[in-house]
Formats: structure tokens, C-alpha cells, sequence
């Protein structure tokens, strides 16, 4: 082993070190990314970061149109044709692996977001 | 020098594996009981991680099947059962049986699994946005008297009065939830889960760093909010009771989906009761019971009895935490 | 060290157990393939046989030895210009020119030449990675595979400075 060869082990690892650093910097950027799936499939794939104000989405459904809203924090349903309404007493979700699901409809809201640790791991409704 | 330099490569190779042993999440959704179960699990292995959570969720619809009283699946289920009521003993699925003989074993009269035309008369009204008349209900509810249905353990039959129709509504997503937990402890490596079945949830182990599950409780009057946040360590359950998941409004009054069974209406004691304690299927017969109950008796029965701790919040929004749950449950600001 | 750039039979020989060597050892890697985050991806073990080859015999004919090699492991386990195999390519031919350069270099022993290699054929893998994905999120994953890097390179470098300094060894004593 040469001098050379250590400060080469050296080097990479300031480099690994540096780039580790500055992804941890990169990652606390918030990209959430709205999901609506309708029977499993998926309708609409919204970034909420560039949503300025408050929008409204209507989705057709089997019984009529559900009427799901979002800003640039997150979403929730504000009206839908399902009996119980359930959908709509769930509120508003704001963070990763939330759901909101309107069982008769088919319809499924939930929020993606690359690498962050959500601050709840569940929410009883 | 070169001791140095040789135990910084040692140890960034041994970093290095670290980070090959990373704990892998998996999970999964599925519509189920009429609500959306949540299975998360965590473990080395996905395949196995993956195999472990299909074989939860086929239990999980199991116990959907046999204690669905709206649809037929099964030829001993619970909606077979209903529509032999008056036709003596019926020999039931034993999930079923289970269930019954375990709610009945509780003995309190708050708790009624009986009252099946009560809450099919409420669903109806609930369509049509109109109130049943006392009339109606009172009509109904001689079908939930004590001794509507008897279940006899040695033959696995039981048997309904005629007119009677049973609900597990109570306390069947705790059992479904509880049993999905189960089936997940038997694979060794699933090290640690999260199941959440509408408003029931299961932990199973602790997470990868340690730290205690965070559940949020929803607050009652402001669906944007929370009511405060509890954290559960390994193997621990919680259930919700509340009068604003399933209710509708008829002039500025809401009428709500858990019906006290003296009165037959929908309790008024109570606006959310969250119930923490092992298993999830207790966790959910509590939290109904805790709802149904005044307030100072829940109180008093949580205060009494062993591995039970809750979140009361009454009518008039006063929020009651039991004394176990002091450094496990954090109001919302 | 080579003399030169005709390939004798001897030498022709020689590289061709070498490059069996080389599959058998990248047979062993993609064992562990599901570990790793990008398809085609590996941590570069075969690199060894790859540095024992250029101070053997030089940079030209240990082109012609990984030409063989990365069509060899095509063949057999990524396919021919799938995005594993392309991954690969990219990997191998990043570190290849930086370890010519290097083996050459008084400075370095293989020892350095195989970090080196190490890191450049990660960093060639994601490059190419990035490309046929046309994201830039793939740049998350350089600093694992560097870290992992430091002691594949240094590993793969000892060892073949350990069968170079065997070989010289055995040369001299004949």
C-alpha cells in the first residue's frame, strides 16, 4: 500500500460524506403528490407544491359526481352522491400514506411524498 | 498511520453492510367490512413481508364473510343465521360462534348484539333523511330483549327468537383487525406491523428506531383537526366510537349510528370514546360501550378495570383521559 | 509488466481463464442483485480479475479482455442492450479509462487503482442510469454506492496486488 492509496480512501470519503449532506438538505423540500384512484386505477396525479389556491376537481362516478378539493397543503372530498358519507366526514389529509375512501364510489384520495416520515403513523376516524 | 486508515475502511465496510440490513416496509389497502383496511408491515424479507400481509387480509375478509348481516357469503354466516331466526338451534361458522360467545361472556347490557331491526329501521330512515317515530323503535326493540338469541358452545348453535336479527356492527372490525394481527405474528419475519381496519388499529412489535407508533384521534367537531395524539407501544390496540363517522342531520340534529339499546335511538352521552387496551377486538367493544355509557360511569368502569385506558370527549366537549394514559396521550394544540 | 501489443498465445490463454474467473465472480454478484437499487447494477467484484489483467498485460489488451467480458455477461445475464446491460457498460467503461491511467501511475498500487475503479464504475452506472430514466433523482442513490464502493474498491485492489505480488514471487524464483 502506498500514500497515495490512502489519501485516494480519504478523498472518497469526504465525497460520500458531502453528497449524504446534501441530500439530507435536498429532502426537506415538501413534494407531495395528490393520487385519486377511481376502482383502482389512477385518475388524476397532482403535485400540490405548485398549486397556488384552492382548486375543485369534479370526478364522475357511478351515482353521480363526486366533488374532491385540494390546496397546496392537501385534500378532501367536499360532496359526493354515496348514501352515508363517510368520504366526506373524513376531513382533510395532509400527509403521506393519509387516505381518504369513498367505498361505494370506488374512489380513493391519498397523498405520496418521496422519503419523509409522516408525523403520524395512522389517524383513528 | 496505517492502523488508522485500516480501521476507518473496516469500518465503513461494516457501515456499509448496515445498510444492506435496512428494514423494508410494505402495506397494503383493501376495501373490506365496508371500510378501507391498512396493513403495514416491516421486515427484511419483501417477498415474505408480502405473503404474510395477503394471508392477513384473507383472514381479515373471512371474518368479513361470516359476520356480514347484508350479504350472504358463507352457508353458516351471520345472514344466513338472521333469516333462520325462529327455526330453532342453527349450527353457525365457528368465527362466528366465537365472536358471539366472547361478547357475550362481557354482560353488559349496553352492548346488545340484537339489534339488528332497530339499526335496519335507522338505515332506512337514513336514506329517506327522515327520524323513525318512538312507535317504530319501540316495535323494534321487543325483538332485542334479553333472550332474543341463545348460544349453546357444546353443539356451536345458536338460536334466534323469531323476529330477532342480529348486528356485530359493535365489535366485528376489532375482531377482524385482531385476527389479521394474529395471523401476521405467526411469520417470524414480519418484526413489526400496523394494522388499521376503519378506525380500529393493532400494533404489532415497535418500530425500526424504537420509537412508540403515533396514532392521531380525530377531532370530533372539526374533521380537519385532531383531538390529541397517542403513543403505543408494542402489541397494544386502539378503537374509536364516534358520532361523527356515520350519522345525518335532520334539523340541526344528528342522529348517529350507535344506537343505545334501552332507548333505541342514537346515544347522546358521548360525541367520541377511544379505547386503548391488548386486543382489538376489546379496544372496539370498549370504545362502543364507553360511548353508550354517561360519562361518569365510563369513567368509573375505565378507572376499574384492568389493561383498559380511553379518551372520553362528552356532548359538552369536556375531554376526560384515564390516569394510564397521563404519558401516552398529548393533547392538540 | 506487458512488452507488447501482440497477443501471444500464452497471454491469450492466460486471459481467457482470467475471464472465466471474472463470470464466475459476476455469477456470485448478481446472486445479491435484489440488494441493489438500480437493475444491472453490481458492486464490482470482478473488477479484481479487471485490474490483475492491466497490470499483466496493459491497457490495450485489457480493453479487448473487457470487451469480451461485457459481452460475455450480456449474454449470460443482463441481455445485450437491455438497461442492465447498458448500466454495466457504463459502469465498466468509466472505471476502465480512469484505471488505465492510474495503473500506470508510480504513486498508486492496485490497491488505489481498485478504489478508483470502484468509484468511477459507480458513478458511470448512475450517469447511464439517469439517462435512460431522464430523472435526476437517481443522483440519491451516489452516495450509498460510493460508500459501498470504498471497501469493494479497496477489497478487489488487495486482492489482485495480492496475486500480482504471488505471481512476481513465482516468476522470480523459477
Amino acid at each position: 500500500m502506498r500514500k497515495a492509496d490512502y489519501l485516494i480512501v480519504v478523498i472518497l470519503l469526504i465525497i460520500a460524506a458531502l453528497g449524504y449532506g446534501f441530500l439530507m438538505l435536498k429532502n426537506n423540500s415538501s413534494h407531495k403528490i395528490l393520487i385519486i384512484k377511481h376502482d383502482n386505477s389512477v385518475v388524476e396525479r397532482i403535485a400540490l407544491k405548485n398549486v397556488r389556491t384552492e382548486t375543485k376537481l369534479a370526478i364522475p362516478v357511478q351515482d353521480g359526481t363526486i366533488i374532491v378539493r385540494y390546496d397546496k397543503n392537501g385534500a378532501w372530498v367536499e360532496s359526493s352522491p354515496c348514501p352515508d358519507k363517510i368520504c366526506v366526514h373524513q376531513g382533510k389529509i395532509t400527509k403521506t400514506s393519509e387516505t381518504v375512501a369513498c367505498v361505494p364510489e370506488k374512489i380513493l384520495l391519498t397523498i405520496e411524498e418521496p422519503e419523509k416520515e409522516a408525523e403520524h403513523d395512522a389517524i383513528l376516524k | 498511520m496505517r492502523r488508522f486508515f485500516v480501521s476507518v475502511i473496516l469500518i465503513s465496510s461494516l457501515l456499509i453492510t448496515g445498510c444492506f440490513f435496512q428494514q423494508k416496509e410494505y402495506s397494503d389497502t383493501r376495501f373490506l367490512m365496508d371500510t378501507l383496511v391498512k396493513i403495514t408491515v416491516y421486515g427484511q424479507n419483501q417477498k415474505a413481508l408480502e405473503t404474510a400481509t395477503t394471508e392477513a387480509f384473507n383472514v381479515f375478509k373471512s371474518v368479513a364473510d361470516a359476520t356480514d348481516s347484508y350479504e350472504e357469503h358463507l352457508p353458516d354466516d351471520l345472514y344466513t343465521l338472521n333469516k333462520k331466526a325462529g327455526e330453532g338451534p342453527f349450527k353457525v361458522n365457528p368465527t362466528l360462534l366465537d365472536l358471539l360467545t366472547k361478547t357475550e361472556a362481557f354482560h353488559h347490557k349496553e352492548i346488545n348484539l340484537a339489534l339488528g331491526k332497530v339499526i335496519a329501521i335507522w338505515q332506512a330512515h337514513g336514506q329517506t333523511k327522515t327520524v323513525p317515530t318512538k312507535a317504530e323503535i319501540q316495535a323494534a326493540l321487543l325483538s332485542t330483549k334479553s333472550g332474543a338469541f341463545t348460544i349453546n358452545e357444546t353443539d356451536g348453535t345458536v338460536t334466534l327468537a323469531p323476529q330477532a336479527s342480529l348486528d356485530l356492527g359493535a365489535v366485528a372490525k376489532g375482531y377482524g383487525v385482531e385476527a389479521a394481527a394474529n395471523a401476521l405474528k405467526k411469520h417470524p419475519e414480519v418484526e413489526s406491523a400496523l394494522v388499521n381496519g376503519g378506525g380500529n388499529i393493532k400494533v404489532i412489535g415497535t418500530k425500526k428506531d424504537g420509537k412508540p407508533w403515533r396514532i392521531g384521534i380525530q377531532n370530533p367537531r372539526d374533521n380537519k383537526k385532531l383531538l390529541g395524539t397517542l403513543s403505543l407501544t408494542a402489541n397494544m390496540a386502539v378503537a374509536t366510537s364516534g358520532d361523527y363517522q356515520r350519522y345525518y342531520e335532520v334539523d340541526g340534529v344528528r342522529y348517529h349510528h350507535i344506537i343505545d339499546p334501552a332507548t333505541g335511538f342514537p346515544a347522546r352521552h358521548t360525541i367520541s370514546a377511544t379505547a386503548v387496551t391488548t386486543s382489538a377486538y376489546v379496544a372496539d367493544y370498549y370504545s362502543t360501550l364507553l360511548f353508550i355509557l354517561p360519562t361518569e360511569e365510563a369513567i368509573k368502569l375505565v378507572e376499574s378495570t384492568d389493561d383498559l385506558e380511553a379518551v372520553i370527549e362528552d356532548a359538552q366537549e369536556k375531554i376526560y383521559v384515564s390516569p394510564g394514559l397521563k404519558d401516552k396521550f398529548s393533547l392538540a394544540k | 509488466m506487458p512488452s507488447s501489443n501482440k497477443i501471444k498465445l500464452r497471454e491469450l490463454t492466460q486471459m481467457s481463464i482470467l475471464l472465466a474467473g471474472a463470470i464466475a465472480l459476476r455469477l456470485l454478484e448478481s446472486s445479491l442483485s435484489y440488494l441493489m437499487p438500480l437493475p444491472g447494477a453490481h458492486l464490482g467484484l470482478a473488477n479484481c480479475i479487471t485490474i490483475i489483467v492491466l497490470y499483466l498485460y496493459g491497457p490495450y489488451k485489457t480493453l479487448l479482455f473487457l470487451v469480451a467480458r461485457v459481452l460475455l455477461v450480456g449474454l449470460l445475464f443482463t441481455g445485450i442492450l437491455t438497461p442492465g446491460f447498458l448500466i454495466g457498460l457504463g459502469g465498466a467503461s468509466l472505471s476502465y479509462c480512469v484505471m488505465a491511467k492510474a495503473s500506470s501511475s508510480t504513486l498508486l498500487s492496485p490497491v488505489g487503482v481498485g478504489l478508483l475503479g470502484a468509484f468511477f464504475h459507480n458513478v458511470g452506472q448512475i450517469l447511464v442510469a439517469i439517462v435512460l430514466m431522464h430523472t435526476t433523482a437517481l443522483f440519491s442513490y451516489l452516495p450509498v454506492l460510493i460508500l459501498l464502493g470504498i471497501p469493494t474498491g479497496f477489497f478487489t485492489g488487495l486482492l489482485a496486488k495480492l496475486f500480482l505480488d504471488r505471481l512476481k514471487t513465482y516468476w522470480q524464483n523459477k
